[in-house]
């Protein structure tokens, strides 16, 4: 049974004051949130609204100009993200952490197999022994719908569609608690995105996870996102639950955003 | 005395429309209501009178501005009004279901897994979920050669009763139906009489918007007239 | 008077080198033994030949030398090919020093692509030349980041490689400059030697140097030093073996090259290290080829 307290109890991830700037451009200002376990947050808004910014300052791969990011470690302790060491930050991001780009090149080594590439979490946190590897790469694999006879061929003989895929299960393989997102199914074809926010959308489901979801399609965000914030010129202009802000928008911009989207 | 399950007092609902010049559309003012476990209250009133307005708000998809939304949940009490959306959530996952007019049809989902989803987020491993989901496929008359594809080709019809099916597979303490009957012929319509009488006979407290008299006489225990926009409820 | 026989014919420095370059890359091989594994940057001089000749270990090997030592240099186990020739030549041109051919008769062994089956000794200096000094560079392009890895001891990329080999080959086919892990610390290129040599490494009595002229880097392997091949549990590093032994001396525990011996097919396996080959010879041991 899911523990409804649990989940309860206390946030994973709080941002207080997030703000980075650009030399005179802001990137995103004053960001507050707290994320809950097994809640995945929507950022929606147009491009250079600061939601690329602010992911990668959420996720650790930027120091933002000032704020403060805390993080409930898997032991109970508040970990303050920004003060952590180099070490402790990449031990973070490799097995607590999961993070998928748009573009499946940023996240995926090219030049190796999809199996080495879903692989290689596994062997960053010490695990030496190959077919008990090959084991957890073949369960991942198939998890995200891959064709197995592929598991030797490198990601650049994939369509778009699957390398997305195998970025996924390099990302979850490790059993992460939180996953950052950018823009996950921008760039495929309609079809393609259906299927991967189906099995995105099971995923998160199945395995509790907490995620930030960074999309410009709305779509996008009232399938996968509880909770959505929209953000235009770098800060936040409306949160809440994500069926709330899209059927009943508080701010101007958003009315203006969820009035744009073409009905089918 | 009983504790209601539902306690809304003074709320009040308007839209205001930021891109059409700031209009603002009343929907209701000053709304005081308590729903008692066992009981089907139908609202009524013509329409523009707020009845799914006030649905969507006890449900969390609208926003409150003013007033108290209180659900008795988990033995405490929520106000959905001041609540956080996690917190939101799992009053959905445990305490509310909600069956609109409309199935919001999922990319490649098939409704054997769209019916049982409610009771999977619930913590039931699959096969008892879709075991569970079967059953009630079969009461609202869903062929079982539709149970393995995705809704988004059926009928008006048959997308509603999976709603249906969707919406009664969890035993709700608080059951919200937005005119769950639009399109159903007879013999579905007295599938969902039987499931409303059964829901409030196990002590469900049910809130709902009937299209027709046939239909709200068969089912409501209560009726609340709601009067056009700026009258007094 | 000393200074005399320093300045060889063509007015050179004693082994080409200035002193001010030598002391600096003195420097850079103290820090390198403080550090075991660890890539020292240096300035890589000019040398009279081009990279790929061994420039990093020319260099090395002019720093340490002094006029009592004596010099083996060895291409691919062999003593006369024209890599170890020339650089033979070199330092005896510039500095004046002996050499030799036999491995316990030397103090200093420069060496490209193995290491000697003789054991080495607590006397002797082996210098290998390097041509890529960085073991996560086939995973890693940047050196900024390589160079983080190092410094946080994030090495489990390593064993992607070594994954990659299993599951095309069945077995970790990777057979040279095999990445050993020294003093249960820094991930090292043991540069291109065959994996044979790599259990000559571990705990070796003599001082080991290398030097990368072109990537400008001097790492070292101090005595008596733990170096450990990288493995899965499942599959164990192994050293590669053959059926045949020398055809000329007869050995079955050496390196064996594979030597074409006519049109037709025919071949024969032969020491890779021409040293140990023709001593076993001298000693009356026979292979049964010819």
């Amino acid at each position: 049974m899911m523990d409804g307290a649990a989940i309860l109890d206390a946030p994973l991830l709080s941002a207080r004051g997030i703000t980075h700037s650009y030399g005179a451009r802001i990137g995103c200002r004053d960001i507050d949130f707290d994320l809950w376990p097994g809640e995945v947050l929507g950022v929606v808004g147009e491009s250079g609204s600061g939601k690329t910014t602010l992911l990668n300052c959420l996720s650790a791969q930027m120091m933002p100009s000032s704020g403060k990011l805390t993080y409930r470690l898997r032991t109970g302790d508040q970990a303050d993200v920004y003060a952590l060491t180099e070490a402790e930050r990449r031990m973070l991001m490799r097995t607590d952490w999961g993070f998928v780009h748009q573009n499946p090149r940023d996240g995926l080594r090219m030049g190796v197999s999809a199996g080495a590439n879903v692989g290689e979490r596994l062997m960053a946190v010490g695990a030496r022994h190959y077919g008990a590897i090959r084991d957890q790469v073949t369960d991942w694999l198939g998890r995200v719908e891959m064709d197995l006879e592929r598991i030797d061929d490198l990601p650049s003989q994939f369509s778009g569609g699957m390398q997305q895929r195998v970025q996924i299960a390099r990302n979850l393989v490790s059993g992460p608690r939180l996953v950052f997102m950018d823009e996950p199914t921008g760039g495929l074809d309609v079809s393609v995105q259906a299927r991967l926010l189906d099995l995105l959308r099971g995923l998160t489901n199945d395995l509790g996870l907490s995620a930030v979801i960074v999309t410009h399609d709305l779509a996008v965000a009232r399938l996968l996102s509880h909770r959505l914030m929209v953000m235009r010129r770098g800060e936040v202009v409306e949160q809440g639950l994500t069926d709330q802000v899209l059927d009943d928008p508080q701010h101007a911009y958003t009315q203006l955003l969820v009035s744009s989207v073409l009905q089918t | 005395m009983r504790a209601p399950v539902i306690r809304i007092e003074g709320l009040s609902k308007s839209f205001v429309l930021h891109n059409q010049g700031g209009v603002e559309l009343p929907v209701f003012r000053d709304i005081d209501l308590e729903v008692f476990a066992g009981e089907c209250l139908a609202l009524h009133g013509p329409s523009g009178t707020g009845k799914s307005s006030l649905i969507r708000l006890i449900y969390g998809n609208y926003l409150c501005p003013q007033g108290r939304i209180l659900v008795r949940h988990d033995g405490r009490v929520t106000d959905v009004a001041r609540a956080l959306p996690h917190e939101i959530l799992d009053l959905r996952r445990r305490t509310m279901g909600y069956v609109s007019q409309f199935l919001r049809v999922i990319p490649r989902v098939p409704a054997l897994q769209v019916v049982a989803e409610p009771l999977r987020a619930q913590g039931v491993d699959a096969a008892a979920a879709e075991q569970a989901a079967g059953e009630m496929l079969t009461r609202f008359n869903i062929p079982e050669r539709l149970w393995h594809l995705a809704p988004a080709t059926f009928s008006g019809g048959e997308q509603q009763r999976v709603n249906l099916a969707r919406g009664f597979i969890v035993d709700y303490p608080i059951l919200l139906l937005d005119e769950p009957t639009a399109s159903l012929d007879k013999a579905n319509r007295d599938v969902v009489i039987d499931v409303i009488r059964q829901a409030t006979a196990r002590g469900a407290a049910v809130v709902g918007i009937f299209h027709d008299a046939q239909m709200r006489d068969a089912v409501a225990t209560r009726v609340l007239d709601l009067a056009p926009a700026g009258a007094a409820a | 008077m000393t200074q005399a026989r320093t300045m060889t014919d063509g007015g050179y420095n004693f082994a080409y080198l200035d002193e001010q370059t030598k002391r600096m890359i003195r420097r850079a091989i103290l820090k390198a033994v403080a550090i075991p594994g660890h890539q020292v940057p240096f300035g890589s001089r000019e040398m009279p030949l081009p990279y790929g000749w061994g420039t990093g270990g020319i260099q090395v090997t002019a720093s340490i030398i002094g006029l009592a030592d004596v010099l083996k240099v060895i291409d691919q186990g062999a003593d006369d090919t024209t890599n170890a020739v020339s650089i033979r030549r070199f330092f005896a041109r510039t500095a004046g020093v002996a050499t030799t051919q036999a491995t316990e008769a030397a103090t200093i062994i420069q060496t490209r692509h193995r290491i000697p089956e003789t054991v080495l000794k607590d006397d002797q200096i082996i210098v290998y030349q390097v041509p890529i000094p960085e073991p996560l560079r086939w995973l890693e392009p940047r050196e900024a980041e390589t160079r983080k890895m190092h410094g946080l001891a994030d090495y489990g990329v390593m064993h992607v490689k070594l994954y990659e080999d299993i599951a095309t080959y069945g077995h970790i086919e990777t057979s040279y400059d095999y990445p050993v892990l020294v003093n249960g610390r820094y991930l090292t290129a043991p540069s291109p030697i065959p994996k044979f040599d790599n259990p000559k490494m571990h705990e070796m009595a003599a001082l080991q140097l290398f030097g990368a002229g072109r990537e400008k880097r001097i790492y070292a392997i101090p005595p008596y030093t733990r170096v450990e091949s990288l493995d899965f549990e499942d599959h164990p590093f192994a050293a590669q073996t053959w059926d045949a032994r020398c055809a000329i001396c007869g050995a079955g525990d050496s390196f064996l090259d594979e030597v074409i011996t006519d049109d037709h097919g025919g071949s024969m396996f032969v020491c890779s290290d021409t040293d140990h080959c023709g001593r076993r010879v001298a000693d009356g041991h026979r292979g049964d080829g010819e």
